[in-house]
């Protein structure tokens, strides 16, 4: 069934959400959206295009303390500290939604992440299908977005004068049933609206690419390509910091007198301190294999392992870029060079990939 | 995540002034969130993205600490404000005012500066007050306000996309300014023709379209070089020069010599007479020609000659006064500019008010209901000198390090270790602190309210994330010590301290917080109602008649050149990961993971020449030191050079730097001296 609410009731019913979640939503912070939780005297804002950072650290916060340790005597007491708070996301965007189910990919399977499945179970997601896509947005190309049709408890779209409603779980229902008196049925014209919405969102991303191909392309690129892209990277560790399929983490002990805490938090495989060794010796030495290894991990070691490519598309990377490194661009002016069967001259030829 | 709060603070490190919000959740810092609003536009290096990591470091002190023999003792704050008062008060009495001196820091809020300034002058009775600009940018001080009236960036970072030409000369901005440094990389990519001067081939040089490698400490001759092929060619700007400077008739003599002809500067320079009339050209006819600069034309002997040489350059081709132009020093630490402004040097108040102007001094005397002293203070190398022989007896640091941070090191702690009384504040126990005889913590930038003002002129807001760590506001700590006095400092907030500025400062006139609150603004900013000023000099130059003035500027070699017994030149400089000392940054675990050590960069044919391997250690000795350290081999380096950071404790670069002085702005240079290197170990043992 589908429903549908007003635009001024969304606050009213997230307000009363409160009494039994926490509720992340969008808020407008001196100019800035950023996904918070609500207090008493925040308003959401539901104008705005892809939030600058996406909600991954209330799945993977960027510090996170996993336990804490005190010697007493001879005993080590050790406290894990695991986050089960009630939550409700609300306005994460079809690419988000995406990366989250990456991120259970990555965290599950035979080693799962307590950490991150408390987090992930105890979070009710509300998400928004995206009609107001970013200058560099490139979902429609990845498949995650600017629509989503599973993984979400409720679905939200913005329609011309109210929301649409849609119910994924039992999980999205049983919130939507706290205030039901807000939501009213929707009739079925309304999922052409939703339609008509989504194909105008699709017409405003201007960015596209094959994704297949280009994860083809990546396997043969000429290494000249790596070392100039390596010359603009400038190794802030933005693009990853800021990506939302991107979970690298490295773990570090606070301690004073053999008491403290173990912490985790954001890591990123542009610094080369990332794959360093004891005595020094770094397989990823230089910016340009760094490059390669971002590149390569998007579109294809993701892909060998998850059969999906660890890119939704969102831009983000190209938003925050210190080297001003446009990935679509790049991506599009992908050469390729191989050696022809006689071996004597490079040549510039697709046929083999 | 009880109490998550995101607050939008101003980044602690460089001069480009980012801003970011910190996350804190539980009372604790755990992170960093960028922003769009502000030049930042989303962007941070990654000192920004990390700049949450050091604050809740497990060194930070929490107590002052009192040395008793010859052990800290932690002690109360009474306990510690009360020695350090009644010590500076006895040694007042005993040697009289001049023999106390101040440092203040260039990372520390405009307010708490403010406030040091104050407490030197009007406490303690000195003008003996400086901090560490003197050490990077005192020759754009002194030079650019002898050409131009002021001593700043004359144009704004969102200007460079804006430029045509872009002269980038002894600066590896990408490292050291990152976000100027992507400003520049974007106006390339949408056509902004850029001209790198550098010896190094840095990240910028590979995107130039010309690079000049220039012979280290050359660059007043190649900037004669290019004056000389602008006029030969009639490239200059006639009109520009006919109705808004004076004095070009001595600098066309100057350069019109001989000794000035691209071949002839090829000879001092290095760098082919070609390539120096492409350069020349290129800049000349930029319709918006912007020059940027840093500590590789200010760290020499001839540091206000390069930078007066560099003025002459935008003066000659009109390129100053109007939008994406101008003569633009990146300034060092997060706020070098504001701690300038702010007067904490050893001859103006804030606002560049000399003491020496009777006006301006019995302004200062009325608000602050003292006299003040009439004569220009010390500098922080006279101050070191003046250590050593006893003329400084007592001295009061904050957050500065000149253990690390000065020229020939070894010099600066007999001096410090003379003195009767050294106070040390800062939120690390430093090893300037170890000196000390007490040391009081300070606050990170993440526990105060307040103003940093960026390289750009830019005020904005730092706004407290977290209480401080050891309770004790630092703005308060002066206040206190003051108050001991008998001297009434008390203030309700940093926002109070700030209202004393404006009115005391015509550049910062119409500057309060609650006018930060909607984002920053650029000095002069005279009036509540005026909105900052984004470019210098568009109506005339700050000089009388308006008028810009040139220089004659002749060639005068480094101090020190290399010969048989040193025959390396060696040159000092940072990495995009550590901020100065590293007092912050080598405590923080991302970034000091990715350089964790000091290293020296060396020619591939040099090392081979020398019999070095890759990450082999190695002796680098001056005339007055020597330390052991791992090179890195690439040709980024010249031949005969030697490249070496400064930010490590373990292998300090500044025991062998060259504490020659530019005559003019006191500046030593850091940038060239002689040097040798050997190896000390077999080959194969690394
Ligand atoms: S790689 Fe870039 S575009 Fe792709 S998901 Fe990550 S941040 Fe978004
Ligand atoms: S955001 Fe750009 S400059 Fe920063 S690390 Fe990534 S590729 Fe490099
Ligand atoms: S160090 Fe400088 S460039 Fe880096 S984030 Fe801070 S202000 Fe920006």
């Amino acid at each position: 069934m589908m429903w549908e609410i007003d635009k001024r009731d969304i606050l009213k019913w997230l307000k009363n959400l409160k009494r039994d979640f926490e509720v992340i939503a969008p808020v407008d912070v001196h100019e800035e959206v950023l996904f918070m939780p609500l207090s008493n005297d925040t308003e959401i804002t539901l104008d705005y295009t892809n939030t600058l950072e996406s909600p991954k650290e209330f799945f993977l916060p960027k510090t996170e303390e996993m336990f804490s340790f005190k010697k007493k005597g001879e005993d080590f007491k050790i406290t894990s500290k695991i986050d089960d708070k009630k939550r409700v996301l609300f306005g994460i965007r079809p690419c988000d939604v995406n990366a989250l189910t990456l991120l259970d990919e990555v965290f599950g399977g035979k080693y799962r992440d307590p950490y991150y499945f408390s987090r992930r179970e105890n979070t009710t997601i509300v998400a928004m299908t995206c009609t107001k896509p970013d200058i560099n947005c490139f979902c429609d190309s990845m498949g995650t977005g600017p629509s989503l049709s599973k993984d979400f408890d409720l679905l939200f779209t913005e329609l011309d004068e109210t929301y649409l409603v849609e119910v994924g779980t039992n999980k999205g229902e049983e919130i939507l049933k706290l205030k039901k008196d807000l939501f009213k049925e929707a009739d079925e014209t309304r999922r052409d609206e939703k339609k008509r919405k989504i194909e105008a969102a699709k017409k405003r991303i201007k960015r596209h690419i094959d994704p297949f191909e280009i994860s083809r392309k990546l396997k043969y690129v000429d290494d000249d390509v790596w070392r100039k892209l390596g010359e603009r990277c400038i190794g802030c560790g933005g693009c990853s910091h800021i990506c939302p399929t991107c979970h690298c983490f490295d773990v570090r002990d606070m301690s004073v007198d053999e008491s403290g805490k173990r912490l985790r938090y954001w890591d990123s495989c542009i610094f080369s301190g990332f794959t360093r060794m004891a005595d020094g010796v770094n397989p990823r030495e230089t910016k340009e294999s760094r490059m390669k290894q971002r590149y390569n991990c998007k579109f294809n070691y993701f892909f060998e392992r998850y059969e999906r490519f660890g890119c939704v598309g969102c831009g983000r990377c190209t938003n925050v870029c210190l080297g001003n490194i446009k990935m679509v661009e790049f991506l599009k002016e992908l050469k390729v060079v191989i050696l022809t069967e006689n071996g004597k001259d490079h040549k510039k030829d697709e046929r083999y990939i | 995540m009880d109490g998550m709060k995101k607050v939008l603070t101003t980044c602690p490190y460089c001069g480009c002034g980012c801003r970011f919000y910190l996350d804190v959740m539980d009372r604790e810092v755990i992170g960093v969130t960028p922003t769009t609003y502000s030049i930042s536009k989303g962007r941070l290096c990654v000192k920004g993205w990390n700049a949450h990591e050091f604050i809740h470091s497990t060194d930070r002190m929490k107590k002052p600490l009192i040395k008793k023999g010859d052990e800290f003792v932690e002690s109360t704050w009474k306990e510690a404000l009360d020695f350090v008062a009644d010590r500076l008060k006895d040694i007042k009495e005993e040697y009289g005012s001049d023999s106390l001196a101040v440092l203040s820091s260039a990372k520390c809020t405009n307010e708490e500066n403010f406030l040091m300034m104050k407490f030197a002058r009007a406490v303690l009775g000195t003008n003996n007050i400086d901090h560490c600009a003197r050490l990077c940018h005192a020759p754009t001080v002194v030079g650019l306000t002898k050409a131009f009236g002021g001593g700043a960036m004359t144009n704004s970072i969102d200007e460079i996309t804006r430029a045509d030409v872009i002269l980038v000369i002894g600066s590896n901005t990408t490292e050291t300014y990152p976000l100027v440094g992507s400003e520049i990389i974007k106006a390339v990519e949408n056509g902004s023709k850029l001209i790198v001067v550098d010896p190094r081939i840095t990240p910028l040089a590979k995107l130039a379209n010309i690079h000049l490698r220039l012979r280290l400490g050359s660059d007043v001759a190649l900037l004669n070089g290019m004056m000389n092929i602008i006029i030969n060619e009639g490239l200059e700007k006639k009109e520009f020069i006919e109705e808004r400077t004076e004095c070009f008739e001595e600098l066309r003599k100057t350069v019109e010599i001989e000794k000035y002809t691209p071949e002839k500067v090829e000879e001092i320079s290095g760098v082919q007479a070609d390539d120096l009339n492409a350069a020349a050209r290129m800049y000349a006819k930029a319709e918006r020609g912007m020059i940027i600069y840093c500590l590789g034309i200010t760290q020499h002997v001839t540091g206000t000659d390069n930078v007066l040489s560099l003025a002459n350059l935008a003066l000659l081709t009109g390129n100053i006064g109007k939008e994406g132009t101008g003569v633009n020093p990146l300034r060092g630490q997060n706020n070098v500019q504001g701690a300038c402004d702010m007067g904490t040097l050893p001859d103006v108040y804030t606002g560049y008010q000399p003491v020496t102007d009777e006006e301006a001094r019995e302004k200062f005397e009325r608000a602050w209901k003292t006299p003040l002293p009439e004569n220009v203070g010390f500098t922080v190398l006279e101050m070191m000198d003046a250590a050593a022989d006893g003329r400084i007896r007592g001295m009061y640091i904050s957050g500065e390090n000149p253990m690390l941070s000065n020229p020939d090191i070894n010099h600066v702690r007999d001096a410090l270790e003379k003195l009767d009384l050294l106070v040390v504040q800062d939120i690390f126990l430093t090893e300037t602190a170890e000196l000390a005889d007490v040391v009081l913590p300070g606050c990170s930038y993440a526990e105060k309210n307040g103003t940093f003002t960026n390289t750009e002129r830019r005020v904005q807001l730092v706004r407290k994330a977290i209480e401080p760590i050891h309770g004790k506001e630092e703005w308060k700590i002066v206040c206190e010590v003051a108050n001991r006095f008998g001297y009434e400092m008390n203030y309700g907030s940093p926002k109070e301290i700030m209202e004393e500025i404006s009115s005391l400062t015509p550049i910062y006139g119409g500057i309060s917080h609650e006018r930060l609150e909607s984002g920053g603004l650029q000095w002069p900013c005279p009036t509540k109602d005026h909105p900052g000023t984004k470019y210098l000099y568009e109506n005339g130059f700050s000089r009388p008649e308006g008028k810009g003035k040139f220089h004659a500027i002749e060639y005068i070699s480094p101090d020190e050149m290399p010969d048989e017994e040193y025959s390396f030149l060696l040159t000092t400089g940072r990495v995009s990961v550590h901020c100065n000392t590293g007092t912050m940054t080598r405590r923080s675990g991302t970034l000091n993971r990715e350089v964790p050590k000091g290293f020296a960069e060396i020619n591939p044919a040099d090392a081979k020449e020398i019999g070095i391997l890759k990450d082999q250690k190695v002796k680098v000795s001056t005339r007055r030191g020597e330390i052991i350290i791992n090179v890195i081999i690439t040709d980024e380096v010249p031949e005969k050079t030697l490249f070496i950071p400064f930010h490590f404790s373990e292998e300090v670069t500044n025991v062998l730097t060259n504490p020659a002085l530019d005559p003019i702005s006191k500046i030593p240079e850091f940038k060239v001296c002689a040097a040798n290197i050997e190896r000390i170990d077999d080959v194969g043992d690394r």
